[in-house]
Formats: structure tokens, C-alpha cells, sequence
């Protein structure tokens, strides 16, 4: 089965989105802040990995760039999923090696989970 | 960041300095042409050099001020914004899931009125897109507007569009034609900002069109350009106000009167995409037709 590491501090998205990844037919971890999910990464080595910007302890930028550092974990794909919307921001998160960067707001679950499934093949 | 160049503190200061010794040289040759005393041009020269320094610390204070109050004007609006999307997204998906679970069944299969979360959904989504708007005017004003340089193809963006216009028009009762030829060179644009305008052009195109009327886009490409251009019979814009047409939050008194949510934005946000895309954006409107166009160079082979 493949597994998402669905790193995101906000309870609410974690289980809407965790819910709907998982009727999909996917098995999602979950973390809730960036120390956590580095550790989870590390630990699971998930097929992929959705990543929020905005979180406690590390942030997403923070969290990416220990992820492709880290050889057990660069290989994995990593989308950002965030309600940040800047220029700047979206080019940092892909020169880090994020394979997309998603707006929450601009796509609906299907979306989401859609592109998800793509990154997992 | 980039800052206009009259915002930059350093340009300001060095031109401040030319002024100042352009004032000092010419409030001397002055006051030697007239033959006073040294004493007294010294003075005059030293008068007038201080009132130059004085002023000229006053306007760039001034203007600093002023630049200071538009980057927090704008760092505000996009923190705000950040804010706000963070609820909006827990909507949406959870609207998502539970119309996924089966939550669309007070929908009437007969009328096909919407159900309690179509409702939801679709408002949600008007607060989802007033942020985007906020988020994209405020780029504009502060010139942070990035836009992608890709191929566009204005004439999949326009079928695409109008199909999605297709049911609200004909429940409107608005006949929504396109002419353009089968193939059409790419111009070098940003895809989603594009696909923004058109929406926004076919949206006010059929939204101020009385039933029975119709809205006609015309493609055409000529030598270096491609000229998009939409025209409906419907309400008109009013001569006096046409100059505003463009303004910021500006809605003409006819759109009102057919409208009454709508911010007033969308066509300011348009040209100025369309601007920075290196085109030209114009309308005219009377005689009971209204027609709006857009210019955008051909990428070049």
C-alpha cells in the first residue's frame, strides 16, 4: 500500500484530507509539526510527501531542504501544499526540490488527490 | 523588491545634492550679475541652499513616508490574506468530502436546485476568489505583479471558457458564439492570469446582456499580433462614465443596476495584465453595442 507522510499543523486539514487520501485507498501518516515530520520521513520512508510551509518547531522550507540532504529521504517527492502565494516562495520551494506547489485554496480534494496519485507512480 | 525609482532614498538624496548645487551656482551668477557686495551674495547663496535643503528634506521624508505606508499596506494585506485562505481550504475539503459522502441529497432531482452545500460551496468559493482578487490587486499596486512567460493559446483558453459560460448563458437566454480561424499563433503570456481575462471579459460580456441578446468573440491574427474581442447588445456603458471604466472598484451605474454584488476589480486587474504582457487593452461602447478587445504580440520565432 502506499504510504503519504502528510506533514501539516492545522488538525481540521489533517483529518478532512487524511480521510479522503485514505477512502482513496492510500495509508497517510500524519505530523504535525516540521521536527516530527523529518523524523516520520526518516522513519517511514513514504512514497510521498505533502508538505505545509507554516509549521511549528521547523518550518516547510527548513524541513525540505533536511529531506534532500538526508540521502534516505532525497529520493522521495515532495509536494507543498500551502495557502502562502508568492513569487519568491514558489521558487525557493522548487530550487529545494519540491516536484509542485499547490495553493490549498485553488484546488479542490479530487485535485489534490489526483496529483498525489500521480506523484506516487 | 523592487522600488520605483522615485521611492529609492540614495537616487533621491544625490538628486537632492545636484539641485542644491545647481541653486548655489545659480543664485550666485544672480546675485553677481547685480553687482552686490560679496557679503551679500554669499548670503543669498547660502539662503537659498539652505531653503533647497530644507524643502528637499521635507519632500523625500515625504515620499519615504509614503513608501513606507504602501510596503506595510501591502505586507498586511498579504499576511491578512494568508489568514484567511487557511479556513477557506478547511471549507472547501471538507464541503468536498461531505457532498463525496452523499451530503447532496436534499438536492431536487426535478428542479435541479442546488442543495444546502451547493450553496455552501459556491459561496465558499466567492470568498476563496475575493481573496485571490484582494491578493492580486494588491501585487499590482505595489508592482509585484510576476507574471509566467509561456505559449498561450488564447483559442483553447476561449473555447474552454465559453463552455463553461454555455449554461448560464442559455439559461440567461444570451446566444454565445466564437469566430476564429482553426489555428492560431501562441502569444507569450501567463496561462492562468489569461484564462483570468477571458473569464472576466465573457463574464461582464453575458452578465450585462439582456435576454435575447448575444455576446460574439472574434479572433483574429494579424502579422505580429493577435486581436481578441467580445461584443454583446446588451446594457452599455454610459459616455460620461467611460473614462473610469478601468479604475480601480469602479462599477458604472447601468452594472449596478443589473448587479449588485461585483467589487470592481476584474477589469483593472485586466489591463494590467494585459499591459505587462506588453498589449493593449481598449473598449468602446454605443449605439446599443459594447465591445471590448485585447492585443498581445505573437511570440516571436
Amino acid at each position: 500500500m502506499k504510504k503519504i507522510l502528510f506533514i501539516e499543523d492545522d488538525p481540521g486539514l489533517q483529518k478532512t484530507l487524511g480521510d479522503a487520501l485514505r477512502g482513496a485507498g492510500y495509508e497517510v501518516s500524519s505530523a504535525l509539526d516540521g521536527d516530527e515530520g523529518l523524523r516520520r520521513a526518516q522513519r517511514d520512508i513514504p512514497g510521498l510527501i505533502l508538505l505545509d510551509l507554516i509549521l511549528p518547531k521547523k518550518d516547510g522550507f527548513e524541513v525540505l531542504r533536511a529531506l534532500k540532504d538526508d540521502s534516505r529521504t532525497s529520493g522521495i517527492p515532495v509536494i507543498v501544499l500551502t495557502n502562502l502565494e508568492g513569487d519568491r516562495e514558489v521558487q525557493k520551494a522548487m530550487e529545494c526540490g519540491a516536484i509542485s506547489y499547490l495553493v490549498k485554496t485553488n484546488y479542490s480534494l479530487q485535485e489534490v488527490i489526483e496529483r498525489a496519485g500521480e506523484a506516487l507512480k | 523588491m523592487r522600488l520605483p525609482l522615485w521611492q529609492c532614498p540614495p537616487f533621491l538624496f544625490v538628486l537632492m545634492g545636484f539641485v542644491n548645487v545647481a541653486a548655489m551656482l545659480g543664485a550666485y551668477a544672480l546675485a553677481t550679475r547685480f553687482r552686490t557686495e560679496p557679503e551679500i551674495a554669499a548670503l543669498i547663496v547660502i539662503g537659498v541652499s539652505v531653503f533647497i535643503l530644507v524643502i528637499g528634506n521635507l519632500i523625500i521624508t515625504g515620499f519615504n513616508r509614503v513608501a513606507e505606508a504602501n510596503r506595510i499596506k501591502s505586507e498586511f494585506i498579504s499576511i491578512v490574506s494568508h489568514q484567511l485562505r487557511a479556513p477557506l481550504a478547511i471549507f472547501k475539503w471538507t464541503l468536498d468530502l461531505l457532498k463525496q459522502k452523499g451530503g447532496a441529497r436534499d438536492r431536487d432531482p426535478e428542479s435541479g436546485n442546488p442543495s444546502y452545500l451547493d450553496i455552501l460551496q459556491e459561496n465558499n468559493e466567492k470568498m476563496v476568489q475575493m481573496v485571490n482578487t484582494l491578493l492580486e490587486v494588491s501585487r499590482i499596486d505595489s508592482n509585484h505583479l510576476v507574471l509566467n512567460r509561456e505559449p498561450v493559446h488564447l483559442l483553447d483558453i476561449t473555447r474552454k471558457t465559453v463552455q463553461s459560460f454555455r449554461q448560464y448563458a442559455d439559461a440567461s437566454n444570451i446566444a454565445l458564439a466564437v469566430e476564429a480561424p482553426d489555428t492560431l499563433a501562441p502569444v507569450l503570456g501567463d496561462e492562468s492570469r489569461m484564462r483570468m481575462v477571458v473569464q472576466n471579459l465573457v463574464d461582464n460580456a453575458i452578465r450585462y446582456s439582456m435576454p435575447g441578446g448575444h455576446v460574439k468573440i472574434f479572433i483574429r491574427e494579424n502579422k505580429q499580433s493577435i486581436i481578441w474581442q467580445i461584443e454583446n447588445n446588451g446594457v452599455g456603458i454610459p459616455p460620461d462614465q467611460q473614462k473610469y471604466i478601468f479604475q480601480k472598484f469602479f462599477r458604472s451605474s447601468t452594472a449596478m443596476k443589473y448587479r449588485t454584488e461585483g467589487n470592481g476589480l476584474g477589469l483593472y486587474i485586466a489591463k494590467a495584465i494585459i499591459e505587462e504582457l506588453n498589449g493593449t487593452v481598449d473598449f468602446a461602447s454605443g449605439g446599443g453595442k459594447t465591445v471590448f478587445w485585447f492585443i498581445l504580440p505573437v511570440i516571436k520565432k
